[in-house]
């Protein structure tokens, strides 16, 4: 599905048939579903949550006004959604994603996750207890490796906003580190920072 | 790069693959059903039409049928008969408008202006008859 074909799919999707959109899904699918699992949703929740993604995505269709890239639109849905969840979800049960998904077989394959150390998930964790304002610029810069403009395009921001939100989280971050984990993030502390 | 890079970049290399278009799409078709109900069909439509047609008839009936048995000199059960045909017009309405509505949701007519002409259609049924009542109620105690 290149750039045209795409378009014309969402033309017929907005006049009525609903078929193309299952192109959409094709395409984006492992998309959606790998920034889910890099933003904290285990393997068992994760086509629960790609599922709703792009049910958001389906009804929010209109919406699409096709100045940026319809991957760009998908991120911003999919970030938001997944943020939105663990919030919501933290507030409610003190449950991660994964706790609420029904153990079953599933058809997920994950490359790459054997490398995740105790510390990288740690800050992980600590990342998603930042402001939603600092989370997000941090997660689409590094766990998606996205460009300070392409952030500033997802999130509708200018880029120095962006600038400033990513090195203000990322010096929130570390205090929060050093403060909950000190065994692990020590560096961080000042006294090892002027040293 | 600083070890806080290091931990964050980490994630960066995990790709998932999922299959999840079959599911996606059952729940698209769903929805998209939810959002155009199903037309109905040539037979439905005509039992639908009938049984319109069938309760304006019974309304006129009723009408005519007062009218007709109105006299001067049974004045109670002339507020009697109003008071039952009020009632029964009630009912009769509410079963015109519910099966215009049905019509309605089924064809062109769920537009906001077919809603108001099939609204304005029915209002000036009932005002029509209404009129033709008080013109022969008249009539009669004119007698």
């Amino acid at each position: 599905l290149d750039a045209t074909a795409e378009r014309a799919a969402i033309e017929q999707v907005l006049s009525g048939d609903p078929e193309p959109f299952a192109g959409i899904v094709r395409k984006y699918q492992n998309l959606v579903a790998s920034v889910a699992y890099r933003m904290g949703v285990r393997r068992t929740a994760i086509e629960d949550v790609a599922s709703e993604v792009f049910m958001k995505v389906f009804t929010r269709l209109h919406q699409y006004d096709g100045r940026y890239a319809l991957s760009s639109w998908i991120y911003r849905i999919t970030t938001n959604h997944v943020l939105d969840e663990i919030r919501k979800r933290r507030h409610t049960a003190a449950q991660g994603l994964d706790d609420l998904a029904e153990p079953r077989d599933t058809r997920v394959d994950i490359v790459g996750d054997a490398e995740i150390t105790e510390r990288d998930e740690l800050v992980r964790q600590a990342l998603y207890e930042l402001p939603d304002d600092y989370a997000r610029v941090l997660i689409l810069k590094h766990f998606e490796e996205l460009s300070v403009l392409e952030i500033a395009e997802i999130l509708n921001l200018p880029e120095g906003t962006v600038k400033i939100r990513l090195m203000r989280g990322r010096e929130r971050l570390k205090k929060l580190l050093e403060r909950r984990h000190p065994e692990h993030f020590a560096e961080f502390a000042p006294a090892a920072r002027e040293s | 790069m600083s070890r806080l890079d290091d931990s964050l970049n980490a994630y960066a290399k995990v790709r998932v693959s999922v299959s999840v278009d079959t599911r996606v799409m059952a729940q698209v078709r769903a929805a998209a059903q939810r959002r155009s109900p199903a037309r109905l069909g040539a037979r439905q439509l005509g039992l639908l039409l009938a049984g319109a047609l069938g309760v304006v008839l019974a309304e006129a009936s009723v009408w005519i049928s007062l009218a007709r048995n109105v006299r001067p000199p049974h004045l109670a059960p002339f507020s009697h008969a109003v008071l039952q045909l009020l009632f029964v017009s009630l009912r009769l309405v509410r079963i015109v408008e519910q099966l215009l509505g049905a019509v309605a949701a089924a064809t062109a007519l769920a537009s906001p202006l077919g809603s108001a002409a099939a609204v304005g259609l029915l209002l000036s049924f009932v005002s029509f008859m209404a009129v033709r009542r008080l013109r022969r109620a008249a009539a009669v105690r004119g007698l």
